[in-house]
């Protein structure tokens, strides 16, 4: 991924992380998930794939310029 | 008279439970519960000490109820030595109660959470972690109303959990769970971030956020925005 240079960044959060992207509108949230995995931890725990607050269907929607993009995290098991 | 209700007393809830006492002994805020009811049917075992003050290998609630007690004479303490279930539930977590929930497992989750959406008023702040990173969710009815997302809201692992609830689990699977790892510094940082939302609410400020995300291995904490759970209450 490139420095941010757009206007309209794309960004993605997972957890605690948060990054902005250009040059990905387009691809599918499937496709970024598998470019993000290991940038940003994503696992297959992820079920849960936001776009601007609402849930997508991660092989069908393509993410466009100023989207914000959640994977989200599920809820740490741990604890006691 | 308003309860803080503490439903675990392992490595989150241990590092919360001292705190916890301490600002409800020592603030005047007039929200602060005046009474504290700790609640965990497992015992300690010689592995927690890593991680936990531990005095006699006795139930988590009635020692650190003990310890509690010595610590802050005048606060009402009461322990309850059992695992809440769908039958309890009812008797310990009550209308304008302040619950703080540090539990392992998304089945007990599911029990206090959807026992919480059928009171009126209710501050309800949960966490739990993995090994490097952890959660919290903060849960606040006002007049029947969500003030900020229930804990199942976009998270199905609560709504639908995998796991099982304490009292269902074989020995062998409780220990096999022990046995993951964990670190004390997370289990302090998601007690902390706890404690940080009670203070929020102590002190009348409105809650900007619903939880939050950490992981220690970037070093980022992540507050979970309320834009969206706010749109879709406006919608």
């Amino acid at each position: 991924m490139s420095e941010v240079r757009s206007d309209r960044p794309v960004k993605v959060i997972a957890g605690a992380e948060t990054e902005y992207f250009d040059e990905i509108e387009g691809i599918t949230v499937l496709e970024l998930r598998d470019k993000l995995r290991e940038i940003l931890n994503i696992t297959p725990d992820h079920k849960i794939v936001l776009v601007n607050g609402r849930e997508v269907l991660a092989g069908e929607y393509r993410v466009a310029g100023g989207d914000e993009v959640e994977f989200k995290k599920p809820s740490g098991e741990k604890g006691v | 008279m308003s309860r803080a209700v503490l439903i675990g007393l392992g490595g989150i809830g241990s590092h919360l439970a001292e705190p916890l006492a301490r600002t409800l002994v020592f603030t005047e805020y007039p929200r602060a519960p005046d009474r504290l009811l700790l609640i965990d049917g497992d015992r300690y075992e010689e592995k927690n000490i890593l991680r936990q003050r531990v005095l006699r290998h006795g139930n988590k609630a009635e020692e650190t109820a003990e310890i509690l007690s010595g610590l802050f004479p005048k606060l009402s303490v009461e322990a309850k030595p059992r695992y809440v279930d769908v039958e309890n539930m009812y008797l310990f977590v009550r209308e304008d109660d302040v619950v703080f929930l540090a539990v392992d497992n998304h089945a007990t989750r599911k029990i206090v959470a959807e026992h919480v959406a059928t009171l009126q008023n209710i501050l309800f702040i949960s966490g739990g972690n993995e090994e490097y990173d952890g959660n919290t969710q903060v849960h606040l009815r006002e007049g029947g109303r969500d003030r900020t997302p229930p804990l199942t809201w976009q998270h199905p692992e609560i709504q639908s959990p995998a796991d099982k609830h304490p009292g269902e689990r074989a020995c062998g699977e409780l220990i096999a769970e022990g046995s993951a790892p964990q670190l004390l510094a997370v289990n302090f940082m998601i007690a902390a971030l706890m404690l940080s939302a009670f203070t929020l609410w102590l002190q009348e400020k409105p809650l900007s956020y619903g939880g939050c995300y950490l992981n220690l291995l970037s070093g980022n904490v992540r507050p979970e925005s309320l834009k969206y759970w706010n749109a879709r209450e406006t919608a």
